[in-house]
């Protein structure tokens, strides 16, 4: 006595296969590294500052971060990297709080160009896994799965299926779909108008800066005017974005409007199909 | 057919922009560019999805949505064929996913492919198709995503046209070849078909000539024979009519019903091409589907009615489903019941004797429980007991008392069917089939027992 025999028969001449694109794992190595990294320069930035509480906290987060980087393995996915920028902020408070002469913000054997080093070196590598995040949820973790005849009578079904479409519509040949390079050149080319005119943005900050610096060389009160105005284009930029989104056209509910209606007409066509039928 | 367009920043989107500023605006204040080199990273990649939209808000497809055949057998293939004409003056490179219901697998490509097309260039893909579960599916809709991040600004073309597939039963593994189809059928018109004088092409008897009768129907050696006139008569055609009675109960569930189901599919088979006729009725506390009896020439029309039938969860009553066959006239008929020994047994077997008194030949099949709930069973599936003794199987799973409680339902069985003159069928899991245990069952009739019931019938 066996089980489903059909189902046996189907698992014996079908296999499920799933296409792993070639360098999905790197990316999924790369994007472990860049996280550890990211941790590690917080980790020696906030152990200069000498003061125990910030260095056990960045310890232990990057612990936490590395272990569910871990657990996690090939399943990036955006939201859980959310989760990942919680930490940082967490932390960031909470060095904040417990700021004081010696802490990883206003340290006395650090000096200020120091700081700003580890600091932007931490973003770049938090913002390039960012991007390796959405590069792997864009062309990696789709679901490439499909099924492959294993046994002899699929195949020859297959075959002979595949004959029988020759010269009708449905004429078979492999879908010819394009590289892996040829998907990262179009991702980063569509990057590139972006990433000019938010680096334009920041020279003309730092150019405004330099300005005030230069007119007003006392840093207390020029770091006074700076800041709030940077943070105040900086506002500005994001309404803009927002402002954007609603100039986008809705048209969803147009449309779900007249799906209603044709549900309705099947529905009448069904009706008078089943009395025809059994008529 | 022009693809509708579908613009709509997503939930990541906006929390992108908002993340963005609150990290500048945040790392600004408090003199931390660990915040702020992410936020300008969120910003470029927001923007680039927003200047993507501009570059190709006007991009129109034309796609077209195409298959090879509407209904199909479960295990067969289909192609699906999808035009997409790019009418602009750029080449595009773009993501276009076909959206299948779970009645269908990809074969050898995924449902997602990316591919590119040059300005005024017109692409046919085809996808094949297989079948791998029965019932109505769905192919569409046709979705073309255009753009970089698209988990944070949707940009596509939808194609939202939706082919309606049917997807009958199974073909059966075991060809039943024709020959005993055809003995079975004659055996049955031997013994089921029930015999009447009228106009048809058997001889049925002879007897006194009576003014009206045709002339060509004297018999002239037996009027030579007894000196009178003697004038042949002839039987009526004698075709079966099949009933099935498909029981869409509570407890015929899972492996049981599809086997259930496709078995009356094959039983239709064997009138293909004949001029007898089957008719369907599902019931459960009431008659959920009735299909006329048709003849053995629109057998497809038939399966085409059945394909999509789903067992309800409710208690079946048989006596309804009689009552309902007396209201349509539908007497002297072989009414096969495909049913099993299951929940509240006197429910599923009152309206025997009625089915008796409309001069219907019952024959009840049995999809028994003990087998096919073993298949169905998380317990025979997990501990991958398909290498130990079948018994053994049955002792773990079955405790005795269970099996015994079986036993007696079929013992009552077997004797109301003694009381109507019905026959008692047992489908014992997939091995087992409906046409061969139907043989099986006519050939236990033999024509002497034949006879000794002609003569007890003339005695009553």
């Amino acid at each position: 006595m066996d089980m489903r025999i059909r189902d046996r028969i189907f698992e014996e001449e079908w296999k499920k296969t799933v296409i792993s694109t070639p360098g999905s794992s790197i990316l999924v190595v790369a994007h472990l590294l860049f996280g550890i990294f990211a941790t590690a320069i917080i980790i020696i930035q906030s152990a200069f500052s000498f003061n125990v509480y910030i260095f056990s906290i960045w310890l232990i987060f990057g612990l936490i971060i590395l272990l569910t980087d871990l657990f996690r393995g090939r399943n990036i996915k955006l939201s859980s990297e959310l989760g990942f920028g919680f930490f940082f902020i967490l932390g960031t408070i909470l060095s904040l709080l417990l700021g004081n002469v010696y802490s990883m913000f206003f340290p006395e054997n650090l000096g200020r160009i120091d700081i700003l080093i580890f600091q932007i070196s931490t973003g770049i590598c938090v913002s390039i896994r960012f991007l390796i995040t959405f590069f792997y949820e864009e062309f990696f973790s789709q679901e490439q799965e499909f099924i492959a005849p294993d046994s002899k009578y699929a195949k020859e079904q297959i075959e002979q299926y595949i004959l029988n479409l020759v010269k009708t519509d449905f004429e078979y040949s492999e879908i010819e779909q394009i590289g892996l390079f040829e998907k990262w050149w179009y991702t980063l080319k569509k990057m590139i108008w972006p990433t000019i005119s938010v680096s334009i943005l920041i020279t003309l900050a730092a150019l405004y800066s330099l300005l005030i610096y230069y007119i007003i060389p006392n840093d207390a009160i020029s770091e006074l005017i700076i800041v709030p105005s940077l943070i105040i284009a900086a506002i500005l930029y994001s309404i803009l974005l927002i402002r954007l989104n609603d100039v986008i056209p809705k048209m969803q509910e147009k449309e779900k409007k007249i799906l209603e209606s044709e549900e309705w007409e099947e529905d009448l066509l069904e009706e008078i199909n089943e009395e025809i039928v059994s008529s | 057919m022009e693809a509708a367009k579908h613009f709509e920043l997503t939930k990541n989107g906006k929390a992108f922009i908002l993340f963005g500023s609150l990290f500048i605006v945040l790392g600004l204040a408090i003199d931390n560019y660990l915040l702020v080199v992410p936020g300008f990273i969120f910003w470029i990649v927001v923007t680039s999805t927003f200047i993507s939209y501009f570059q190709h808000q006007n991009l129109n497809l034309d796609l077209k949505l195409s298959v090879s055949k509407t209904y199909m057998r479960s295990r067969g293939l289909l192609a699906v064929a999808t035009e997409i004409n790019n009418s602009s003056s750029k080449a595009v490179r773009f993501k276009i996913t076909l959206g299948i219901s779970f009645h269908f697998r990809s074969i050898k490509t995924p449902e997602t492919v990316y591919i590119k097309l040059q300005p005024n260039e017109t692409k046919k893909l085809v996808w094949l198709l297989l079948a791998v579960r029965r019932g109505s599916a769905t192919i569409g809709p046709a979705e073309i995503s255009v753009g970089p991040f698209q988990n944070l600004f949707e940009n596509k073309r939808i194609l939202k046209e939706k082919i309606n597939i049917k997807v009958l039963p199974q073909r059966p593994r075991v060809n039943i070849p024709w020959k005993t189809k055809k003995e079975l059928l004659l055996k049955m018109v031997h013994e089921f078909a029930k015999r009447v004088k009228g106009r048809g092409d058997e001889f049925f008897a002879l007897r006194d000539y009576l003014p009206g009768d045709e002339v060509k129907h004297i018999d002239w050696y037996a009027t030579a024979r007894h000196d009178r006139l003697i004038s042949k008569e002839f039987e009526d055609e004698r075709n079966l009519h099949f009933l099935i009675y498909l029981d869409l109960g509570g407890t015929m569930f899972g492996p049981k019903f599809e086997y259930a189901l496709s078995s009356a599919v094959e039983l239709s088979s064997l009138i293909r091409g004949t001029n007898h006729d089957l008719g369907v009725i599902a019931y459960s506390n009431i008659v959920k589907r009735f299909i006329v009896p048709q003849l053995g020439k629109k057998e497809l029309s038939l399966m085409l009615n059945l394909y999509d039938l789903e067992a309800t969860g409710v208690q079946s009553n048989f006596i309804n489903a009689v009552k309902f066959t007396k209201n349509n006239q539908l007497l002297h008929s072989i009414a096969i019941i495909f049913s099993d020994l299951e929940g509240d047994l006197r429910k599923k077997l009152q309206g025997l004797h009625l089915l008796q008194t409309m001069g219907s030949r019952v024959i009840f099949v049995n999809f028994s429980t003990l087998d096919f709930n073993i298949l169905a069973s998380p317990g025979w599936l997990l501990s991958k007991s398909q290498d130990m003794d079948y018994s053994l199987v049955i002792e773990r799973v079955f405790p005795s008392l269970v099996k015994d409680e079986y036993k007696r339902r079929e013992k009552e069985l077997r004797k109301i069917l003694y009381s109507v003159g019905g026959d008692y069928i047992e489908i014992n899991g997939y091995e087992d089939n409906i046409i061969l245990s139907l043989y099986r069952l006519m050939k236990k009739y033999s024509p002497t027992q034949r006879l000794v019931q002609e003569a007890l019938e003339r005695w009553t």
